[in-house]
């Protein structure tokens, strides 16, 4: 029995593994930190680490609010949980897993959870009818390219983010191997890894939240009439 | 000289290919560069909007990339073969 589970583990690829263990410590830390803010008391002063959680989440929910007015606390959720994954996936590479998007099987799950929300979102708030009404708004000859556009902006989302890790691994690889010394050490730890994994990781899972924020607001507003 | 149709002729015009690809990394660098240019001339106008003019600009130019990665994955793609 344990065998064939550590057979499976170890037949897995790099970044399958990653994505496994950063989902568990993400699922892990999350709970922790909510049972603790759970056991405050209202009158005292918070202190420590669930100040900034508390912080945290409070600059995130005004944010979303000013984009989705009354509904915001139904779509909260879903979006903070795609921000901590991809920002803790992306930096994964400084724990010393593989980055878990340089797969491409991960990257085209991310953009077709991005179209499931999308899509379910707007037919659970609108209302089928509404929503296919929404669809071929100006006029109904416009009905396949918005369908079109509905599906296209979800695979742009989830190809940017495959795009950005991959080349940040490869061009890591290519400098390490080609300045065979030190100073090849040295040019991928301190000037290709923090630009490519780190900087345009974040950058890249920010882009990201704010891409499906605005397009799940476009698919879910009540249309002024 | 005649041409051999086999596996080698397929890499190398494969490779070719994947060459060809890249030249598409001409429309983000003028697009990117020419968001920069903007955004440094914003922050000459108004030197106090620094933050929010620079997270603008990232969040714009990582937008802008995507058509370079595009090119970018089917280069791999290409050099797989």
């Amino acid at each position: 029995m344990l065998d064939t589970v550590l057979d499976f583990w170890t037949n897995l690829t790099a970044a399958l593994r990653a994505s496994i263990i950063v989902t568990l410590a993400l699922s892990i830390i999350v709970v922790i930190l909510g049972k603790r803010v759970d056991r405050l008391n209202p009158e005292k002063p918070i202190k420590g680490p669930v100040f900034l959680v508390v912080m945290g989440i409070d600059l995130l929910n005004s944010f979303i609010e000013d984009f989705y007015g009354k509904k915001w606390r139904t779509f909260a959720p879903i979006l903070l949980a795609f921000l901590l994954y991809l920002a803790l996936a992306n930096t994964a590479s400084l724990f010393g897993l593989a980055t878990p998007l340089s797969n491409v099987s991960i990257a085209l799950a991310f953009s077709f959870m991005a179209f499931a929300v999308i899509q379910i979102s707007g037919v659970i708030v609108r209302g089928p009818v509404k929503r296919i009404k929404d669809l071929s708004s100006p006029t109904p000859l416009l009905l396949p390219l918005n369908l079109l556009s509905e599906v296209s902006a979800p695979l742009a989302m989830g190809l940017r983010l495959f795009g950005n890790l991959l080349s940040g691994t490869v061009i890591g690889i290519v400098v390490f191997n080609l300045l065979n010394n030190v100073f090849g050490v040295l040019a991928t730890t301190i000037v290709v890894h923090p630009i490519f994994n780190i900087g345009f990781g974040l950058i890249q899972a920010f882009v990201y939240f704010m891409l499906l924020l605005v397009f799940l607001s476009m698919s879910v507003e009540e249309s002024e009439v | 000289m005649e041409i051999v149709f086999n596996a080698e002729f397929v890499t190398a015009l494969s490779l070719l290919g994947a060459g060809i690809a890249m030249i598409a990394g001409i429309g983000p660098g003028i697009g990117q560069g020419f968001a920069a240019g903007k955004a440094v001339e914003a922050v000459g106008r108004q030197p106090e909007a620094i933050g929010k003019i620079t997270t603008t600009m990232l969040v714009g130019q990582a937008m802008a990339e995507t058509t370079g990665l595009y090119a970018l994955i089917i280069a791999f793609v290409l050099i797989g073969q």
